[in-house]
């Protein structure tokens, strides 16, 4: 009996040691550990979630809705709680545009989490909503709609699944457009959902800034219009179509085909996304004649009356040049090297002002560098100079010419357009306005600099409304003067060293009305094929445009002009 | 009180704290099964089963426990006879074979075994109380405890079958046996583990090794991890009852039977748990004060016995909300959801009382 009262007491010190070890491990983990742990708790329970901002809408000048957000659904599955998966991708194939057998993949993958597709449209998403399937879900999300995709692109850009803009305007102005996003701060479950009535914090998203374009998207309809006319009636792989305004720098309408559907971006090849009109070089031929003519004129070398004995070629160290035409013009004037374009005439000009002017005229009139355009993944195009090592003596002839010399569009568009505006080169710009909060910020036309002499720049328009009037009367538009170039530049393969033996790039540049230029005209036709001269191509091209234009955009008519355009 | 045939009273501080612990198991119970899809009628179960433990305790404590030990061999029998029934054609849940499905209900007969054993062991020690040092009666005892030992393990539940062993080491050890002789079987057992070692269930290995080092497997460890944040987290005074978000958000897991103490830690805090171990060592004291007093060895064995499957079974389910010890899926006693378990339990108490109320 003794004994068994000692042996229960035994047990009962065994107890009591368990439990002051308990309560020790407890003063531990709660007194002592107990802050870390309830951080780490906190830390693993609440989560922060971000809500995306609506992205801002780009408008038309004129208000047309050029791109904006749009509800649609992102439909995942968790396959493991489906049954039945074969019936269910019949179902489904067709209306989330996914092959068959990729769904049945999916959807008997096991997994825990599928997505199945994303950008279904609302009435789509709502359907299969309804049909009320247990492990398919569906999540609304914000996706990109451009509505005139089609007569727009490339100039927009597009927006990619992180919404994230890139190309064009979406790219340049990503950080405008996006605004900024909220978050909710919430308790979450284990299964990582939020808890219901577990909102601590809720901080909404302010949206994007609304932009308006300097795009009238009338001017941009009928520039697509004619350039898928030209192209199919000239047998053309690409080209395009560009309308600055000379006095601001405001681009009216810029249009480039083939592009992509920016709507379904991902399907286009990468390539197709650069915008040519300032993400590609080309060589731009006898356009460039307008420039080495402004260098000769406003350095006072030559004169439109200053006259040359044109041979039919041209010799210069290492290389020797010919017209077009392959013939010799006798003596002939400046205003008649722009009439007929001869290389040799521009060539005597280039090498007479000497390569040292000639080169610093070509980067005033903004080559060689971007135009600081509002659009993403602009190149500066490349101009070679004595003393950068590419460059070789016969190059300031062959570049006075506009070959060997490597523009975009855009640059050779403002160039042309700096002699319109009386020597005065302008930022070009897209967007006109942005409009945050209700707060409308209006974009200013910039000047870059005077390159010419506003006689200067007078003078040559003369030339090259009488360029036109003479010789491109394809380009002629019934009631007003139209001052403007032609281009033939062959394409060079870089890989061959030498130029493609028939095909060309086919281009015009003018402006009207010549005596108050109010819009300037750039068209480009890659390799036509019905067709190689740009006087051929391109300035028919341009006279359509140019007449829907002024009658859209109500330009004055030129008096004298008007009155040969009414003679019976 | 008084009963025809009674000396002493009933044990009403005892039975304070024992509804006490039940009713803390209740509010606990609720709060762990909130808003869980399976669970929504676990509380009002564990209501019924509580009632049930009550009166069958109640109905303990008035009859004769000496009646009882008499046809123990009877009652250990149909113990047996149930964990064959439970071996064969039993229920799976949780990947063991523990239960035995009676209707609407399931009973897990490993539960009432401990009772059984209890009385068994009462019935033996007592026949042999002036000689019960002898080595001979140490291992006919063990006899006895192994047959329903090895059944529980083929469930397989080792925690359980760990736990009648310890019974019968500590009903054998306050019984008199030679510490001696303990210590023998100790060494011999100590010497067989790597035998049982290559003879356990995958998945008990795992959670012994994840216990030893934690992290080799990440589920088990994650539980674990998740039971020691919610304990942490409570600090001194909790975060409040229904406020604990490792409870609330279903970061802890199997908080309802395993874990329902980190459920009391977290939400009712140091303070809380403290209560929770004063409890438990109030009712051992109690029932170990019970074995003091008895008038037999028969009632000496079954109310220390009781006494230690209640501190045994608190202390080692505890300590594995601590992360000290591995996860056994052993209840807090009272408190889990978990209805044989809780009128085992009440069984338990009930027969101390009786053998009280005849002291």
């Amino acid at each position: 009996m003794e004994e068994f009262r000692r042996r229960v007491y035994l047990v009962a010190t065994g107890v009591a040691l368990m439990a002051g070890a308990v309560l020790l491990q407890l003063v531990r983990w709660q007194l002592v550990e107990g802050a870390e742990l309830a951080a780490q708790a906190e830390r693993a329970h609440s989560r922060m979630r971000v809500v995306e901002p609506a992205r801002g809408s780009i408008y038309s000048l004129d208000g047309a809705l050029l791109a904006c957000d749009s509800p649609a659904y992102a439909v995942g599955a968790a396959p493991r709680e489906i049954s039945g998966a074969q019936e269910l991708a019949d179902r489904l194939f067709p209306l989330l545009g996914v092959r068959r057998q990729d769904l049945v993949s999916w959807l008997t993958s096991g997994r825990a989490w599928q997505p199945l597709a994303y950008d279904v449209p609302l009435p789509i998403g709502d359907e299969i909503a309804r049909w009320n399937v247990r492990g398919i879900y569906l999540e609304p999300m914000l996706t990109r709609a451009y509505p005139a995709a089609e007569v727009v692109e490339p100039l927009l850009g597009f927006v990619n699944r992180a919404r994230e803009g890139y190309y064009g305007v979406e790219g340049y102005y990503d950080g405008v457009l996006r605004g900024e996003p909220g978050a909710t701060l919430g308790d979450v479950d284990a299964a990582g959902n939020t808890a219901p009535f577990g909102q601590i914090m809720v901080e909404p998203p302010k949206p994007g800034a609304d932009l308006y374009l300097t795009i009238d998207s009338r001017v941009q309809h009928v520039i697509w219009e004619e350039l898928r006319r030209g192209l199919e009636k000239f047998k053309a792989e690409s080209g395009l179509i560009l309308v600055v305004q000379p006095r601001t720098g405001a681009i009216l309408g810029a249009v480039a085909w083939p592009s992509y559907d920016p709507n379904r971006y991902e399907t286009a090849t990468p390539d197709s996304y650069a915008d040519p009109i300032i993400s590609k070089e080309y060589e731009p031929g006898s356009v460039f004649k307008v420039i080495t003519m402004a260098a000769g004129l406003d350095s006072g070398v030559v004169t439109p009356d200053s006259t040359y004995e044109d041979t039919g070629r041209f010799s210069i160290p290492g290389a020797e040049i010919y017209n077009w035409d392959r013939r010799a013009h006798g003596l002939v004037t400046m205003t008649d090297v722009l009439a007929l374009s001869l290389n040799t005439g521009a060539a005597h000009v280039s090498t007479t002002v000497g390569a040292e002017r000639f080169y610093s005229y070509a980067l005033a009139f903004g080559f060689g560098q971007p135009t600081g355009v509002d659009l993403q993944y602009e190149v500066a195009g490349s101009v070679k100079r004595p003393g950068d090592g590419r460059w070789y003596p016969g190059d300031l002839a062959t570049n006075a010419y506009g070959q060997g010399i490597a523009v975009t569009p855009l640059q050779m568009a403002m160039a042309v357009a700096a002699v319109a505006n009386d020597g005065l080169l302008m930022q070009p710009y897209v967007v006109r306005a942005t409009v945050r909060d209700g707060q409308v910020q209006v974009a200013h036309p910039r000047a870059v600099r005077q390159v010419i002499s506003p006689e200067t720049a007078r003078t040559l328009t003369r030339m090259l409304v009488t360029a036109v009037e003479r010789e491109t009367t394809a380009a002629k538009v019934p009631g007003f003067s139209v001052a403007g170039k032609t281009g033939t530049a062959q394409i060079p393969m870089p890989e061959a060293g030498t130029y493609h033996p028939s095909d060309t790039i086919a281009s015009f540049v003018g402006y009207l009305p010549a005596e108050d230029p109010r819009i300037l005209i750039l068209v480009r036709i890659d390799r036509p094929q019905a067709g190689m001269w740009g006087s051929q191509v391109a300035a028919p091209i341009f006279q359509r445009v140019a007449s829907r234009l002024a009658v859209l955009l109500g330009l004055q008519p030129s008096p004298a002009s008007l009155a040969e355009a009414v003679q019976p | 009180m008084e009963q025809p045939g009674t000396r002493g009273k009933l044990d009403w501080p005892l039975m304070l704290a024992i509804l006490g612990l039940s009713a803390l198991g209740l509010a606990m119970v609720n709060s762990a099964t909130r808003e869980t899809p399976g669970l929504e009628d676990a509380l009002a179960r564990q209501a019924i089963y509580l009632l049930v433990g009550l009166l069958l305790c109640t109905f303990l404590a008035w009859s004769d426990y000496r009646l009882l030990v008499g046809v123990s061999p009877i009652i250990y029998a149909l113990g047996l006879a149930a964990l064959l029934v439970v071996d064969i054609i039993g229920s799976t849940i949780h990947g063991g074979q523990r239960w035995l499905a009676i209707g609407g209900f399931t009973l897990q007969p490993s539960e009432f075994m401990k009772v059984a054993l209890a009385l068994l062991l009462a019935h033996y020690l007592n026949g042999r109380a002036d000689e019960s040092w002898r080595f001979s009666h140490l291992l006919g005892s063990g006899a006895i405890v192994l047959l329903p030992a090895l059944l529980v393990y083929a469930q397989p539940d080792l925690g359980t079958a760990v736990m009648l062993f310890a019974l019968w080491l500590f009903a054998v050890f306050v019984g008199g046996a030679r510490v001696w002789h303990l210590l023998v079987l100790v060494a011999v057992a100590l010497a067989g583990a790597p035998v049982i070692w290559n003879r356990l269930e995958p998945y008990m290995r795992e959670r012994v090794l994840s216990f030893l080092w934690p992290g080799s497997n990440p589920e088990a460890s994650y539980v674990v991890r998740q039971a020691l944040i919610s304990i942490g987290s409570g600090g001194l005074w909790g975060k409040g009852y229904l406020g604990g978000s490792q409870t609330q958000l279903h970061f802890l897991r199997v908080r309802h039977t395993d874990f329902i103490f980190s459920v009391i830690g977290e939400e009712l805090g140091f303070a809380g748990c403290a209560v929770v171990v004063a409890l438990f060592c109030f009712v051992t004291w109690r029932l170990l004060a019970i074995a003091q007093r008895a008038s037999d060895a028969a009632g000496r064995v079954i109310a220390a016995t009781a006494a230690v499957a209640i501190a045994l079974q608190a202390f080692v389910n505890i300590s594995m909300n601590l992360g000290w010890l591995p996860v056994t899926g052993l209840p807090l006693p009272f408190v889990s959801v978990g209805g044989s378990a809780l009128i085992a339990q009440f069984l338990f108490v009930g027969l101390a009382q009786s053998v009280r109320l005849r002291s």
